[in-house]
């Protein structure tokens, strides 16, 4: 098929950004470990009461300020209510859903996942800013969605 | 080509659909207008109305019915202009077509407002809508389905009847738009007849709630294709006429639309990226084909370029630029589209950045997705089906479109772009703060964060505000033309290929070679990520949490 | 040899034809990169300070 000259040099630069692109980010992922989050464990959704670590949600200290927080999402809320960590602080976010489809979002960082029923996801997140972060839901999931929220207060070390 | 009125049963053919979807249209944005105000803590609702109510109100009937009817009743004006008075078979599969849509539009409709379907138009499982509500969805794909059996014999006649030549643009394009369509079409049926259907009457306690949300996601790409890619018909060959000039390649223009049929499906799961249970790596493989179906888009940039600019310089523009001034802008047949191709610049680099991979954390869930296909979609689509609407509705209706109404149109359009332009843009800023998108008013309890995002969600209710005004404005331009404007003969614009560009390869127009090659890349895309979905996915019970 | 000049001079109207500049084209759909491009790396420096 023709193609004028122009054309074809616009299409060269044009797939050239879109190759760059998928560089960039397929870098970032495979070779620096910034995958999206895509846990692939999975639990029996109505018995996350009974399932561990899911039957006791809240903040874990696991190594030199590093954390572990488990958190149990439902319409509408999340537990552990209000969370409390150092500066610095790196955590490992892991997370269920005990009825429907949610989001937990932490406001202002990369922190952003769905939560599937049956599933559990996860990401690490560093705190190097101290603050109130917030905490929320950002999947429909019903009529008190909009009340879906907790708090991560980072502390000054 | 005559350009004569349609014959008067394929107009009014055409007409029946475009007038449910303006009704639908005139439905979804009082929906969108409460919402707005709601969201920015103006508005309480009266008893009984929800705001998620409305907002599935608002997604079903604007995303799925308004674009779904004014796309058939468009495609069906197309077919019957450039091959012919519709056949009495493609005339019957349109008409039954469109009354199963009709029938599964009202059931849907009247399931939402009696508040047993508050689930959005994504109705995402295990959130569980009464069964009406996806028996209402079901009839207006099944619907789809008839009228596009209609449209490809209509096609099929043609071919037969002209051996050996290449169909007309407008019809292939058509043709194109209904297999994509059709393709698409079978993953939310298999969920919906297979999963929902079952669950939601009780034959069936649980619900496989990823492989769901992966038939969905299968379905709601390509989706916004189908949107799009009658669009790109009014740009690539209506255009071109209304400015004076030909189209810059009919071969390229072809080109563009069998790379969509092979790309715009198997890329699903850039809706999923942050979605536990698919591994990265299938995540990514899917990513680079979403950024496939990027490429015609930059060809049709260049060749809607490249026809402003040919024709400019055939009427003596000189210069770099000076072709720009030649551009029909006080025609609003013209200037409709052209707004909504300029607002898709914007609207493609959002997107491109949604798919990013892991730059997905940064907006997914945010009012920068409601934002970004309030450009696409609401702005770049919309502004074109309104563009066509100028003149086909008066062609149908054996009316003309006046000076004073152009001169509305504009206005029309105007209003429009500014109004998106601050709801759009305050969705975007605010998203990037971390603001979620589907979520009434609220301040989390006055979070410091939170409440950073007030004055954007006003912005947001003074633009949808306006863009209400523009809605109203619309409608009554649309209505007019239907009955009260002068009658007359308004053109039906179809653009012919300039003389200079090569003939047509026949291979495009070779649909079992497109066909089998999507299959083979759905097939490579999905086959071992749902084997795998189906294995260990748990199901879950059902919800009703409204 | 008549009609033959004829036709050469319809190729060579028509390879005129084909001249015609786009230069107004491809300055346009460049400066549409860019925007893509700015915009991206907008967001992707925002993913980064989030990190």
């Amino acid at each position: 098929m023709h193609l004028h000259r122009l054309e074809k040099v616009w299409l060269l630069i044009g797939i050239g950004t879109l190759v760059m692109f998928l560089t960039i980010v397929g870098i970032s992922a495979f070779a620096q470990g910034h995958h999206p989050p895509s846990d692939l464990t999975t639990l029996d959704p109505q018995k996350v009461d009974t399932t561990e670590p899911f039957n006791q949600p809240g903040l874990k200290k696991i190594g030199d300020n590093e954390y572990e927080l488990v958190i149990v999402s439902q319409a509408f809320a999340f537990m552990p209510n209000d969370i409390k960590i150092p500066e610095g602080a790196k955590v490992h976010i892991i997370v269920t859903s005990k009825d429907v489809v949610h989001g937990l979002e932490i406001v202002g960082t990369n922190v952003n996942m769905m939560v599937t029923p049956g599933h559990v996801n996860s990401l690490t997140h560093t705190f190097h800013k101290p603050g109130s972060y917030l905490i929320i839901c950002n999947e429909y999931c019903g009529t008190g969605h909009q009340m879906m929220s907790t708090k991560i207060e980072v502390t000054k070390a | 080509m005559k350009n004569t009125a349609l014959h008067p049963n394929d107009g009014k053919l055409a007409l029946a659909h475009i007038a449910v979807g303006y009704i639908a249209l005139f439905l979804g944005a009082i929906a969108g207008l409460l919402q707005a105000f709601v969201r920015s803590g103006t508005l309480e609702l009266p008893a009984g109305i929800g705001y998620y109510q409305l907002l599935t109100a608002h997604g079903v009937l604007l995303a799925l019915v308004f674009t779904t009817f004014f796309i058939i009743g468009f495609l069906y004006a197309s077919m019957s202009r450039t091959t012919g008075d519709l056949t009495p078979f493609a005339k019957k599969s349109a008409w039954i077509g469109f009354w199963l849509m009709t029938i599964g539009t009202a059931i849907t409709t009247v399931m939402i407002l009696l508040n047993k379907a508050t689930v959005l138009y994504t109705f995402y499982a295990p959130l569980k809508a009464s069964p009406w509500f996806y028996i209402g969805l079901t009839l207006v794909v099944v619907g789809s389905w008839v009228s596009g059996a209609g449209m490809f014999s209509q096609y099929a006649v043609w071919k037969k009847k002209n051996e050996g030549k290449p169909s007309p643009l407008l019809s292939f394009m058509a043709v194109a738009t209904m297999i994509l369509w059709i393709i698409a079409t079978l993953g939310v049926a298999v969920t919906v007849l297979f999963q929902f259907i079952p669950w939601s009457f009780g034959l069936v306690d649980k619900i496989n709630v990823l492989l769901s949300r992966t038939l969905f996601w299968y379905f709601g790409h390509p989706l916004v294709y189908f949107w799009l890619l009658p669009a790109y018909m009014c740009w690539y060959v209506i255009i071109p006429k209304i400015i004076g000039g030909k189209i810059f390649s009919d071969s390229l223009a072809r080109l563009a639309f069998v790379l969509f049929v092979l790309f715009s499906i198997p890329v699903g799961f850039h809706h999923q990226i942050l979605e536990s249970g698919i591994t990265p790596l299938w995540k990514f493989l899917q990513i680079v084909l979403t950024f496939m179906v990027i490429v015609p888009s930059l060809m049709t940039a260049f060749a809607l370029f490249a026809t402003f600019e040919i024709s400019g310089r055939e009427k003596g523009a000189s210069g770099l630029f000076g072709w720009v001034k030649k551009l029909p802008w006080t025609d609003v047949r013209f200037f409709a589209p052209f707004m909504g191709m300029l607002v898709f610049i914007p609207g493609g680099a959002g997107g491109i950045i949604n798919a990013s991979n892991q730059m997905n954390q940064v907006v997914h869930n945010t009012l920068w997705v409601t934002g970004h296909f309030h450009l696409t979609v609401a702005t770049t689509v919309a502004l074109t089906f309104f563009g066509i609407s100028y003149w086909l509705v008066p062609h149908l209706t054996g009316r003309t479109l006046t000076p004073r109404l152009n001169k509305l149109g504009i206005i029309q359009t105007v209003f429009w772009c500014i109004g998106m332009f601050l709801m759009s843009g305050a969705m975007h800023t605010v998203g990037l703060f971390g603001a979620p998108r589907r979520t009434a008013y609220t301040t989390y309890g006055d979070h410091p964060q939170a409440l950073e995002w007030m004055s954007y969600q006003t912005i947001m209710a003074v633009g949808g505000a306006i863009l209400f005004v523009a809605i109203l404005m619309i409608l009554y331009i649309v209505i007019n033309l239907a009955v009260a404007a002068p009658k007359g003969t308004e053109e039906f614009p179809v653009g012919e290929v300039h003389e200079d560009a090569e003939k047509t390869p026949l291979l495009l127009e070779n649909w079992k070679i497109w066909i089998g090659l999507s299959v083979v890349l759905i097939v490579i895309a999905y086959t071992v990520p749902v084997i795998d979905i189906i294995e260990n996915a748990p199901s879950s019970p059902g919800f009703k949490f409204w | 040899m008549a009609k033959e000049f004829i036709s050469d001079k319809k190729e060579q109207e028509i390879a005129q034809k084909k001249e015609y500049s786009l230069f107004g084209t491809f300055l346009s759909v460049l400066m549409l990169a860019l925007f893509l491009i700015l915009s991206w790396f907008g967001v992707y420096y925002l993913f980064i300070q989030r990190l």
